[in-house]
């Protein structure tokens, strides 16, 4: 008796209870072109961003970001004034240059400009003190965004090693570390901030030219704060975020061969946790952007000549009926970058984490 | 339930005295003492006033003092102007207290409808208008909002008288201070308000027929509340930081203006005992919130 049939399927032995695969029929070709892979497979990575860029006010969001960054980095190589530069037509001081309206010239330029002189136009104008308005927008920018990214970076860097050695540890390490968080959750920040400005003011003192005193104490203050106050949410969401995934089985493996808790850490848990970190430091940059700005307005702000967006804003506020353009500069590109970031963070989580609901 | 409220009310005292601690040895961190003048007081002089005043004793005597006369209602003196602290507060404080419960009623109430109109007409015009407008408002920094409002509607336009003695308007101050929180709280709202239409019971209710508006009032709105209510704390502690900017912008003498004004002339057992009275404001209002929360939301365990 021959062992297969004709199609080359092996024949049933009749008292077994296989499954007579005389009943099946092989697939056409055209069927098993059906279970071909179409598209090339994709990671999460990669999944994600192509949601970001389907997301229209993300896209949006992330092209004047960078058309904003290009701007900052590349406008002081090209306008030809300083931001603390008093204005000055061939050596000689240009007093008749205060408050400009955008793209005009004082009478000393322009006679410059009738004797055959180049001058750079004064894009946003000048300030009360002959000093080109733009790039004091420019750098106010710069220094609004650095004070951003770096306060993020700060409440990112303690909250995710204080939120991942809490939520890893567990049991009374962590209850203990969660009710310290609780206590600093309610304070009141702002007003923490504002003591702590006033304070600092008068007892940090820096060598006059150094980077630190050109940024000023307040500024100084306010990272001090953000490190001492602002990272409690986010040590809260990581460990939120580890205690979840810490109960998977690959952790349990991991542990098993013998890795180290900071390897886990390192390797295994965080970057699983990544996209959470990233949407909220996202949204981090904006709240810092705010709460810069509102010192400014407290009179706590950067140190004079320095710019920021916020104490530009707020010096407008004077004689805003005569020159209303010096508010709606700063103020704008204040709610840009804010809009920007808010728009940006949101389409992060939709793309990344759509179970992640504010 | 008891068990939790004293717990909560314990974080509350050891919350306000940390922050008198902070508060009090922050300030005393400040190079120069009360009796520094231009003219020099002689040694002697200076001991026996310091004597006086107890500030010979130890800083932590110092600070049971103080925390002693705080109990007493006692805030000191304004190092400027030689007023009792407490009496500038006294004399403040109900306009701030006034503008600023105005200020949440508002946002609440209006971004709580705001919100659950975007919800039910989602994706049509209305819920797209609400929508821009909330997220504009959260964009844009108060004082930037607030001096345009005062430009536009008591200068340029003129409907509104600007803030003095004898004109007292509330209108502007508290929409613009109401602004940010309003939007938030719109926001958090259409959420909450989607979450809650999708929901089986609404369904259920659905099918048995009961009318639209019966299941909106009585079943989505009420369970779309419970994260509004829940932002309500952190709304306060805005409203009260957000009061400062409308007060100084609308030129209004509430706590908030004094507190501005104390900072930028440094004075310092003014600029303290406000930051302890505010913080101890804040505080209260967030255990009256988590409370109110437990009681709204009888699902949450009480641990």
């Amino acid at each position: 008796m021959a062992k297969y049939n004709e199609n080359g399927t092996p024949k049933k032995n009749p008292l077994s209870l296989q499954i007579n695969l005389q009943k099946f029929e092989k697939a056409t070709d055209e069927e098993k072109r059906q279970q071909d892979v179409m598209s090339k497979s994709t990671t999460f990575f990669r999944d994600g961003m192509r949601k970001l860029f389907r997301n229209p006010l993300a896209v949006m969001s992330l092209v004047v970001l960078t058309l904003i960054i290009i701007v900052i980095i590349v406008a002081p190589m090209i306008v030809p004034y300083g931001y603390s530069d008093i204005l000055s037509v061939d050596g000689k001081r240009d007093k008749g240059a205060k408050n400009l309206a955008p793209f005009t010239y004082s009478e000393l330029e322009q006679e410059y400009i009738a004797n055959g002189g180049e001058r750079f136009p004064h894009i946003f104008g000048t300030d009360e003190q002959c000093r080109d308005y733009f790039i004091r927008v420019v750098y106010g920018t710069r220094i609004s965004l650095v004070v951003g990214l770096f306060a993020s970076m700060i409440v990112l860097l303690i909250g995710m090693l204080y939120g991942s050695i809490s939520g890893y540890l567990g049991g009374k390490v962590d209850l203990i570390m969660m009710r310290i968080v609780d206590m600093i959750y309610s304070l009141p920040d702002m007003l923490i901030i504002i003591l702590l400005s006033v304070v600092l003011n008068q007892v940090m003192s820096f060598k006059s030219g150094s980077s630190l005193a050109k940024i000023g104490t307040n500024m100084i203050s306010l990272f001090i704060v953000f490190g001492l106050l602002y990272w409690v949410g986010m040590a809260r969401l990581i460990r939120g975020q580890i205690l979840s995934i810490k109960e998977n089985d690959y952790i349990t493996a991991a542990r098993t061969i013998g890795a180290k808790p900071g390897r886990i850490i390192r390797k295994h848990i965080l970057p699983n946790c990544i996209s959470v970190i990233i949407i909220s430091t996202a949204l981090q940059i904006p709240s810092a952007i705010f709460t810069e700005s509102y010192l400014s307005f407290v009179g706590l702000g950067v140190q004079a000549p320095m710019p920021s967006l916020g104490s530009l804003a707020n010096a407008a506020r004077e004689g805003l009926q005569s020159y209303p353009y010096k508010l709606v500069f700063p103020a704008l590109t204040i709610c840009l970058i804010v809009l920007s970031f808010n728009l940006l963070g949101d389409g992060l989580r939709d793309a990344f984490d759509p179970k992640l609901k504010r | 339930m008891l068990g939790y409220i004293v717990k909560r009310l314990l974080l509350a005292v050891l919350t306000v005295l940390l922050i008198c601690a902070i508060t009090f040895f922050v300030m005393h961190a400040v190079p120069g003492g009360p009796f520094n003048r231009e003219k020099a007081l002689s040694p002697a002089t200076k001991e026996a006033l310091e004597a006086r005043y107890d500030l010979d004793k130890p800083l932590v005597t110092q600070f049971f003092l103080y925390l002693k006369n705080l109990l007493h209602g006692d805030l000191g003196v304004s190092l400027k102007n030689g007023r009792e602290i407490s009496a500038i507060i006294k004399e403040s404080f109900p306009i701030s207290a006034k503008l600023g419960l105005l200020a949440v009623t508002v946002a609440l109430i209006l971004g709580t409808i705001f919100g659950s109109l975007a919800a039910l007409m989602r994706n049509k015009l209305p819920d797209r208008v609400i929508i821009f407008f909330s997220t504009l408002f959260t964009a844009v920094p108060s004082f930037v909002l607030e001096t345009l409002l005062l430009l536009v509607f008591c200068i340029k336009l003129g409907w509104i008288e600007v803030w003095s003695a004898n004109s007292t308007n509330y209108l502007l101050p508290v929409l613009a201070l109401a602004a940010y929180p309003m939007a938030y709280t719109t926001r958090l709202a259409k959420t909450s308000m989607l979450d809650a239409l999708s929901q089986d019971y609404i369904r259920t209710a659905r099918a048995k027929g009961v009318s639209k508006w019966k299941i909106i009032f009585k079943h989505a709105l009420r369970n779309s509340l419970i994260p509004v209510i829940t932002y309500a704390g952190p709304e306060v502690a805005y409203i009260i930081t957000g009061s400062m900017v409308v007060e100084t912008v609308f030129t209004i003498g509430g706590i908030g203006s004094k507190f501005v004004q104390s900072i930028n002339n440094r004075d310092y057992t003014v600029i303290m005992a406000t930051t302890i009275f505010l913080a101890t404001l804040m505080v209260v209002a967030n255990v009256i919130c988590d409370l109110l929360y437990k009681v709204v939301d009888p699902r949450i365990q009480y641990d």
